[in-house]
């Protein structure tokens, strides 16, 4: 059999089987805490589950064995980033739980009702953040489907040509995810990403256990075959092939680079505690103390799963070999498949390789799909329990009504990914991913961490923060080499958004986030102060005991 | 929250000033709510000192010592290796220590605090417009016992 079909075949089976639970989850409850948080009564480790699986996109998963595959070492700096995030989200979790209800917003008024300001910060953030990093999952999909699917130009697959199968994926991700998050709300989608994250784990397990078989076991030998077939030796296994360059006798380039570096660890580690898909996972459990076993699980997940594709991704490069990968596709996304094809072959020739191949690839589209619909998720929610219920309804609303906009949220939401990711499709959209923690580390964070530890901070202060932290990061990539001005010096082609020529670069970093971030933070303390009238002790006292103690929380 | 022990409205309660319409804010001059919060401040500010000081100090060995991370351990395995493997156990490390922590040191006495305060005396609702005598000994706030959690609090009442 043609191994592309039973990629798709395990695929549909995977799409069956969620659909199945989303409909199950739909007949269990249909009140607002049903829709948002899955009914408050998730467990610890289930929980934890459902968040490695929210986390672990396909840029962690076929990104980081891509990078390592090419790049070598600093494949891994990246994925050390993506963990050590979860350590700095971990004393702000159980405080979120016990401040908030449903959305970031919650936490953000201190509890209390209205503040449509604050309110309509957050669902502006919420929304903004959410549909870039949406943008980047659709698009990748689209890309990745004619690259697992084997569709080249002239090659169809069930009638279709290249173009037409990219928008036809891109399309069924969408309708799947707006099914999901339109049935079954909060509990649907925790379903499909604890199947996701099971999923996703036992694919690693198996391609690691076979690839560190091929070299009996040895990681020593594995790493040395890998550097042989780079082609770069024991430079492979340094820091500095992909990020934070040395540029001989250009001083200036090289500062930069570094500096860029160091941005996108920043980004990288404080942004998470700000991603609007994770911050609403973690109201979905019954306590503090859950909430906390959660993170506690999903830290052990996700940093067992990135062990693992430091293993796919040095065994690639051994295994499969630079020419090879950069020939299916340049930035190297499709490295973990190409690996499973090579170990399944040599363990059971080519039906073993097509079959290993069609498992991967399915667990990369669950991925995608599954990290999408947690994304619409959280924006429908801001929008329906922010903007509607608190800002248009002036904290009034009735639930059904409120979820019942939370539904059309979703719908309208998806859609709109949808279209942009079908015009989007053929632009390079990787800086997306890395654009999204950016924006989130300038602009949740610090409303997030000074909402819950400084006593003065105000609504001004919030609404200036999370203004100033969202255009700080927006604006410095409009004016990056990302968009305009970065040329490749050996082939000549642009490699930013814009055509060779086109040229209005101001800011040198690729990444926004060393300058966005103090911006975010100088916002919101400059708020404050600007808004600052009678200071009322009250109010942050009583969020302390409730964040610290949990007393009164839902 | 972090680093002030002494709420500044806990020092005026002795003067007889009025409590603040919060519903909980009473509670924050409990001693042992106090006590909570430093333990917490504490537990936090190691952890990420620890781990982000740790994380920095590795990116910035990254960029700018080159050298020294490109030396041999043994074999294959060079410094850089051997420092981002480290990563992980200190974060595994790290996560460990902080639940445990907390689950030993700050859960107690939170769900004492939720309980509810022993020996407060009963003052009628609303909290907001109690005037507190200065008490005879110390500080103490005076509180309902048993459900006060609870209380009123009108803008939970309606969905949870």
């Amino acid at each position: 059999m043609d191994e592309r079909m039973l990629t798709f075949g395990l695929f549909v089976g995977f799409v069956l089987v969620t659909l199945g639970i989303t409909v199950r989850a739909r007949a269990g409850g249909k009140g607002a805490d049903d829709f948002y948080a899955g009914g408050r009564m998730l467990s610890g480790p289930r929980n934890g589950v459902a968040l490695a699986g929210d986390y672990m996109s396909a840029a962690s998963f076929l990104g980081i064995a891509g990078i390592i595959a090419l790049s070598g070492y600093d494949g891994l700096l990246y994925s050390i980033g993506f963990l050590v995030a979860w350590v700095v989200t971990l004393p702000l979790v159980e405080l979120m739980r016990n401040t908030g209800r449903f959305t970031m917003g919650d936490v953000l008024t201190r509890g209390a009702r209205g503040q449509a300001g604050v309110r309509a910060a957050a669902v502006v953030s919420t929304v903004t953040v959410s549909v870039f990093y949406l943008l980047a999952q659709m698009v990748g999909a689209g890309a990745l489907v004619s690259l697992l699917l084997g569709i080249h130009e002239g090659r169809r697959f069930l009638g279709m040509s290249t173009g037409t199968a990219r928008t036809a994926t891109i399309v069924a991700v969408g309708v799947l995810m707006i099914c999901y998050v339109m049935v079954g709300g909060m509990k649907a989608t925790t379903w499909v990403q604890i199947i996701k994250s099971v999923l996703l784990m036992a694919g690693g397990v198996v391609l690691t256990a076979l690839v560190l078989g091929r070299f009996g076991f040895d990681v020593g030998a594995m790493l040395g075959s890998a550097a042989d077939a780079s082609g770069k030796g024991a430079d492979f296994l340094r820091p500095g092939q992909r990020y934070g360059q040395d540029v001989p006798g250009d001083s200036y380039r090289t500062i930069v680079n570094k500096l860029d570096f160091i941005s996108l660890a920043l980004a990288l580690v404080l942004g998470t505690a700000g991603l609007p898909h994770i911050v609403n996972r973690f109201f979905t459990v019954p306590d503090s103390r859950a909430a906390r076993t959660s993170v506690s699980w999903a830290i052990g997940l996700i940093g067992a799963f990135y062990l693992m594709t430091l293993v796919l991704g040095f065994g690639a490069a051994a295994l499969v070999g630079r020419q090879a990968i950069v020939a299916q596709d340049p930035s190297g996304n499709t490295a973990a498949p190409q690996l499973a094809r090579a170990v399944g072959e040599h363990v059971a020739g080519r039906a073993g390789g097509q079959i290993l191949l069609a498992f991967i690839g399915a667990v990369a589209f669950a991925t995608i799909l599954a990290v999408v619909s947690g994304l619409v998720l959280a924006s429908a929610t801001s929008l329906a329990h922010d903007g509607f219920g608190q800002v248009l309804m002036l904290g009034r609303p009735r639930e059904s009504q409120e979820v019942a906009v939370a539904r059309v949220a979703s719908f309208l939401v998806g859609s709109v990914a949808v279209v942009l990711a079908v015009v989007a499709q053929n632009l390079n959209v990787a800086f997306l991913v890395a654009l999204a923690f950016a924006m989130a580390a300038s602009a949740n964070l610090p409303a997030i961490v000074l909402s819950l530890f400084w006593r003065r901070f105000n609504a001004g202060g919030v609404v200036a923060g999370v203004y100033g932290g969202l255009a700080a990061s927006l604006a410095l990539v409009l004016l990056s080499p990302v968009v305009s001005g970065k040329v490749d010096p050996v082939t000549g082609r642009s490699l930013s958004l814009f055509p060779k020529g086109v040229d209005f670069h101001l800011f040198p970093l690729e990444n926004p986030g060393l300058v966005s971030i103090p911006i975010g933070f100088l916002c919101a303390v400059v708020g404050t102060f600007a808004a600052r009238r009678e200071t009322d002790p009250a109010p942050y006292d009583d969020l302390a005991v409730r964040a610290l103690t949990g007393a009164g929380s839902h | 929250m972090v680093g002030d022990s002494q709420p500044a409205r806990c020092q005026g309660i002795g003067r007889g000033v009025t409590v603040p319409p919060g519903h909980y804010a009473s509670v924050a001059c409990d001693e042992r709510f106090r006590l909570l919060r430093r333990r917490f401040a504490h537990l936090a500010l190691w952890v990420l000192c620890g781990s982000l000081g740790w994380y920095f100090a590795y990116v910035a060995l990254s960029g700018f010592a080159r050298g020294f991370m490109a030396r041999t351990v043994v074999g294959d395995l060079n410094v850089a290796l051997l420092l981002g493997l480290l990563q992980f156990v200190v974060t595994f490390a790290l996560t460990g220590a902080y639940v445990a922590y907390a689950r030993r040191r700050l859960d107690p006495l939170a769900a004492e605090l939720r309980a509810g305060p022993p020996g407060g005396v009963r003052v009628p609702r609303p909290v907001a417009e109690v005037r507190v005598p200065r008490p005879a000994g110390g500080v103490v706030v005076p509180e309902p016992r048993g459900e006060w959690n609870k209380a009123v609090r009108p803008d939970l009442g309606e969905v949870g």
